[in-house]
């Protein structure tokens, strides 16, 4: 069965500092340090594509992993709201840069911060019904190309990366069950319209997150027998310190099992769980990991990995 | 059903650890004048429709509908009297 085995990540070189905007944006440290809890944003350079950002995620994967290890990948799939073009597919352009063989399936997943849960299962069931052994699951949603860096609600929040998943048929982290809710009634709280910059509604998403993260996660473990002592970690889409807090609050959560690992970097939407989970992957305490991603659509999803 | 008070309402936001000092608070004052900020208020108001089950709208709160607890006290009950 085809699972996680290993990561790769690339995050924007560049920062910004966000304790440098609080007049521009009418806030104060402490709201930035302890609420936000994001101190500088990372930004790509304005030439660099979404697709850029998966090579540079690809060449810290080959990194971690032998040289033949990424030999003949028979699937890539990219997840992204922001590729190069509007056509072609991000992925196509990936698979020419990385000089992959065209006996490759590659397409394109349009998800926002939910996209790495929904991509991992999709990649996993394609691969699975294909009978292909390794493939590689790019996410790379670079946001600074839609900010307004005017809108505080946005500005502070969002930073550039990207991660590249390496699936294949002898994994670390196996794919249990996931569970995949949706809310279209919502979906102008998180929008980017023709011509426009990204606009969000921080007061829905919040609504959003403390209503349906809690409930998917008790749906999550049930689904997959388990109970709350079982998960080791509890890894949340890094939205902002502030929603994890709660969220840790509200699910009655040890705070250690709960990370928030953006500060530096802001909060990279697809690549958030990716990025995060890498810094987990060679800890085997961490058996059990809870994944769960929400945001665009609004969608949420969540899954659980175990450790082989 | 009985009318909201203001204790229950104090009840409310204290359980969302939003920092106020509830030693000195004053009901008629708006709380982002006491140390709440934009996210402590989403917060509140939050908590507020998910305990009275009731819908608290943009509009109202950019009008500036709930930033004290005596607003907020008013609206709610208005609010469940019209349920």
């Amino acid at each position: 069965m085809i699972g996680i085995n290993s990561i790769g990540f690339h995050i924007a070189s560049e920062r910004i500092s966000n304790l440098e905007k609080t007049e521009k944006h009418g806030v104060t440290h402490d709201f930035i340090a302890e609420k936000i809890g994001i101190a500088s944003v990372a930004r790509k350079k304005s030439a660099e594509k979404a697709s850029d950002l998966c090579v540079s995620a690809y060449d810290d994967l080959a990194k971690r992993v032998d040289e033949s290890a990424l030999d003949d990948i028979e699937f890539l799939c990219v997840c992204t709201q922001n590729g190069d073009y509007h056509l072609p597919q991000a992925s196509a352009i990936v698979q020419s840069k990385l000089g992959i063989s065209k006996r490759c399936a590659a397409f394109d997943i349009s998800l926002g911060c939910s996209g790495y849960v929904y991509s991992l299962h999709i990649a996993k069931s394609f691969m699975d019904a294909c009978g292909l052994k390794k493939g590689l699951l790019f996410t790379s949603d670079p946001y600074s190309e839609i900010i307004d860096t005017n809108d505080k609600n946005t500005d502070l929040l969002f930073g550039d990366g990207a991660a590249a998943t390496l699936l294949t048929d002898n994994p670390v982290f196996d794919l249990c069950n996931g569970v995949f809710e949706t809310d279209g009634n919502m979906f102008e709280h998180l929008i980017k319209r023709d011509n426009e910059k990204l606009a969000m509604n921080g007061r829905g998403i919040f609504n959003f997150a403390m209503i349906n993260v809690p409930e998917l996660v008790t749906k999550c473990l049930k689904a997959n027998a388990l109970r709350k002592e079982d998960i080791d970690l509890f890894l949340l889409h890094q939205a902002s310190k502030y929603i994890i807090d709660n969220l840790c609050r509200r699910m009655k959560l040890e705070q250690e099992k709960v990370p928030f690992l953006i500060k530096e970097y802001g909060n990279t939407v697809s690549s958030s769980i990716p990025i995060a989970l890498r810094e987990y992957l060679d800890k085997t305490d961490k058996k059990n990991i809870l994944i769960c991603g929400f945001g665009v659509g609004l969608s949420i999803a969540a899954s659980v990995l175990r450790r082989r | 059903m009985s009318s909201v008070t203001h204790d229950e309402v104090v009840s409310v936001i204290k359980k969302t650890d939003v920092k106020l000092d509830w030693e000195r608070i004053d009901l008629k004052e708006n709380l982002t004048e006491q140390g709440a900020d934009s996210l402590d208020m989403i917060n509140i108001i939050f908590a507020l429709q998910e305990k009275y089950g009731v819908e608290i709208t943009d509009e109202s709160i950019s009008d500036g509908e709930w930033l004290s607890i005596d607003k907020m006290v008013s609206n709610l009950n208005r609010a469940l009297q019209q349920k």
